[in-house]
């Protein structure tokens, strides 16, 4: 079973995705509410996937945990965020193995995003 | 007392700011966006009332409708004053459509068996096309998806390829619910709100189409979609330069 770690400081979003998960098999290891709280979790339990916003709480961005993130362990993250500002957008397309749904999340797409995550190994 | 200039316009008459076009613009986003957010609302009070002589599905109906409205009016003023976003990038490269088209089926194959549904693919697929791989999968993908959520459990869904001019065409053609001659002209917008439904509740996210249709064409393609009419199927053709 792949574990997930959720990104998310909205509590009724968070729950939203973790239900989604748990009815497609996956694990969530947990739902950290700021990026020190994710980095925090990720040196305790190694998740398969990440799913993070880009703006987060804290002092990092999304982008930049997922940088310090990759730089010890190559973990997919599908970042899920309502920015399409084009500099935004290349980032994650730059960052290996990361994916980028735009909010408000289509929980269909959602689907297939993952089912091909776990088809694949990858987005 | 006020000097001469665009500057000392009083306050409140936007038309005789030095930006009156934007103001009018921002004037009437703000205006819509609070009549939406007033019915999400009344929305939200009418369901803590428990109002057994409202209906819920209308009011879900209702909101939703507000919600989706709310998006298309973002992406028309994002429009309007030309704000970039996220833009599909341009092809890296040549790429084989077949690879790509049998990723796409393999992906969605688990809607189709869920709904019972068969896929024929028929056609000459083998085609280099300049493409960005993943862009490519995603409409691909989304039509796939599309031709099963608007399509009966048991149903065909049929995939066909051919050259001509120049271009591959691929062709996705269900025998689903059909598009409206308004459903037509509103397929490809933004969060439009359209009167077909999906066969089996599947959820209705209103903006992947548009997306598809902007990366066809930023790959120098095409996206364009037929019906003859409601219950009478769908065929959506992707139009893409050959190599």
């Amino acid at each position: 079973m792949k574990k997930v770690l959720i990104v998310e400081d909205e509590s009724i979003i968070s729950f939203s995705y973790r239900l989604q998960l748990e009815r497609m098999g996956f694990e969530v290891m947990g739902n950290a509410r700021s990026g020190e709280e994710a980095e925090a979790m990720i040196a305790a339990e190694q998740p398969d996937l990440i799913i993070m916003d880009v703006y987060l709480k804290g002092d990092k961005n999304g982008l930049q945990l997922a940088q310090e993130i990759h730089a010890n362990a190559p973990i997919p993250v599908l970042f899920l965020t309502a920015s399409t500002k084009p500099e935004i957008v290349e980032a994650i397309n730059r960052l290996p193995g990361c994916h980028y749904l735009s909010k408000p999340i289509d929980s269909d797409r959602l689907n297939d995003v993952l089912q091909r995550f776990v088809r694949t190994d990858g987005f | 007392m006020a000097s001469e200039g665009p500057h000392t316009a009083p306050v409140g008459d936007p038309a005789q700011t030095p930006n009156a076009g934007l103001s009018e613009q921002l004037h009437a986003y703000a205006h819509d966006l609070k009549n939406r957010v007033a019915g999400l609302l009344e929305v939200l009070r009418q369901l803590r009332t428990h109002d057994p002589a409202v209906e819920q599905q209308d009011l879900l109906d209702f909101g939703e409708r507000q919600a989706f409205a709310v998006l298309r009016r973002n992406e028309e003023l994002l429009d309007a004053l030309g704000v970039p976003r996220g833009m599909p990038s341009p092809p890296s490269g040549w790429i084989d459509l077949d690879g790509v088209l049998r990723s796409a089926i393999a992906n969605q194959q688990y809607r189709l068996d869920a709904k019972q549904q068969g896929l024929s693919l028929n056609g000459t697929v083998s085609a280099n096309v300049a493409a960005e791989p993943r862009q490519l999968s995603t409409v691909l993908e989304a039509l796939l998806s599309n031709a099963s959520k608007f399509s009966p459990v048991g149903a065909g869904i049929n995939v066909q390829a051919h050259t001509a001019d120049g271009q591959v065409i691929v062709e996705v053609k269900d025998e689903g619910v059909g598009l409206s001659a308004s459903d037509i002209d509103q397929v490809f917008v933004r969060y439009a709100w359209l009167d077909s439904r999906s066969t089996a509740g599947e959820p209705q996210g209103r903006s992947t189409l548009a997306r598809c249709k902007q990366i066809a064409a930023a790959l120098g393609g095409t996206l364009t979609a037929q019906s003859d009419g409601v219950g009478k199927g769908s065929l959506f053709l992707l139009g893409l330069p050959l190599a």
